[in-house]
């Protein structure tokens, strides 16, 4: 059942309630809020003007550098381990020699290798 | 065509666009930055005015919206939207500040007390005023957004839809409750405020 308001709701046609829509207060024009806000903008640009940009200190180059002095002892490094290797004069301070290779004729049993153990038994010392 | 209208129509086809200024502002560019501050300022703070039942902050909120978009014009993604943008950010910005801090309009609550209808002003335009306004106060913000966009800043249903980021259906709909809960609240003055404003216009 319609209350009495709404049955007078209906009554207002749509064109009723524009015009008293018309009615309604206007928004008050605000003197100067835009220069307001331009000076605020303004402002803000004189007490930051790199805004939140973080800039990392600019590379300065040096000059008459004697930093490529340091590649020296790296260069030399690198030519002598090329002769060595070339002529084989290095192999003495490798560690170990071919002497010291196990021979595969060892008495050796890969699977447990306690073969080569020494015999400590009392037989054996005695 | 006379000369005068030749002459406004080469003025707005050599207004910058909003895509120039913008890209403009985001060079830090002052002058572009005033130009669109001057371009919308007011559009802005009329629907921020309407979204807080007229309270004095709405100039500081519609303020804030342009700070951000001075701050970082990038937020835009497409010029064309810049209203758009502006209008969704300080509406937003107006509902959350309100949700925060309840709505106290101090003024416009006087004016209802003095405004009631008497002997001498009962078809005054101040009453008049006082009573639409206060109906419209009385709709849920969302409603009174869609109002304030539609009727009194005349966008397109689906323009006001993109701000508000909600469907063109949902828009009418809320707009259908708003108009239907302004007739209600409006009609038992019906008959008074219809016969002021035929005052006035007469």
């Amino acid at each position: 059942m319609k209350t009495p308001a709404k049955i007078i709701a209906n009554e207002m046609s749509d064109n009723e309630l524009d015009r008293l829509l018309a009615l309604a207060s206007r928004p008050p024009l605000v003197a100067d809020a835009q220069k307001a806000l331009l000076a605020k903008i303004a402002l803000q640009r004189t007490a930051d003007p790199e805004g939140s940009v973080v800039r990392f200190p600019a590379a300065v180059k040096k000059s008459g550098s004697i930093g490529w002095l340091a590649t020296l002892p790296l260069a030399a490094s690198l030519a002598a381990g090329i002769w060595l290797g070339a002529a084989g004069q290095g192999t003495s301070y490798l560690f170990g020699t071919s002497d010291e290779v196990t021979s595969l004729t060892d008495n050796f049993d890969p699977s447990t290798g306690i073969d080569d153990a020494e015999s400590l038994t009392e037989e054996d010392l005695t | 065509m006379n000369g005068t209208t030749a002459l406004l129509n080469t003025r707005a086809l050599h207004q910058p666009t909003d895509a120039v200024l913008l890209a403009a502002a985001a060079r830090q560019d002052h002058s572009a930055f005033a130009t669109l501050v001057n371009r919308y300022y007011d559009l802005v703070h009329r629907v921020v005015w309407r979204t807080t039942n007229g309270h004095a902050d709405a100039a500081d909120i519609a303020q804030e919206a342009f700070l951000r978009l001075w701050k970082n014009p990038a937020q835009v993604r497409e010029a064309k939207a810049l209203k758009s943008w502006l209008m969704r950010v300080a509406s937003n910005l107006a509902m959350d500040r309100f949700r925060l801090q309840p709505l106290q309009d101090i003024d416009a609550a006087d004016e209802v007390a003095d405004a009631r209808p008497s002997a001498e002003h009962a078809l005054s335009r101040q009453w008049a005023s006082s009573t639409v306004d206060n109906a419209i106060r009385q709709l849920p913000e969302r409603q009174r957004l869609a109002l304030s966009l539609v009727h009194f800043e005349q966008m397109s249903n689906g323009e006001a839809a993109t701000i508000m980021e909600l469907s063109v259906d949902a828009l009418e709909s809320l707009l259908a409750r708003a108009r239907r809960s302004l007739k209600q609240s409006l009609a038992p003055e019906k008959a008074n405020l219809l016969a002021s404003l035929n005052e006035e216009e007469s």
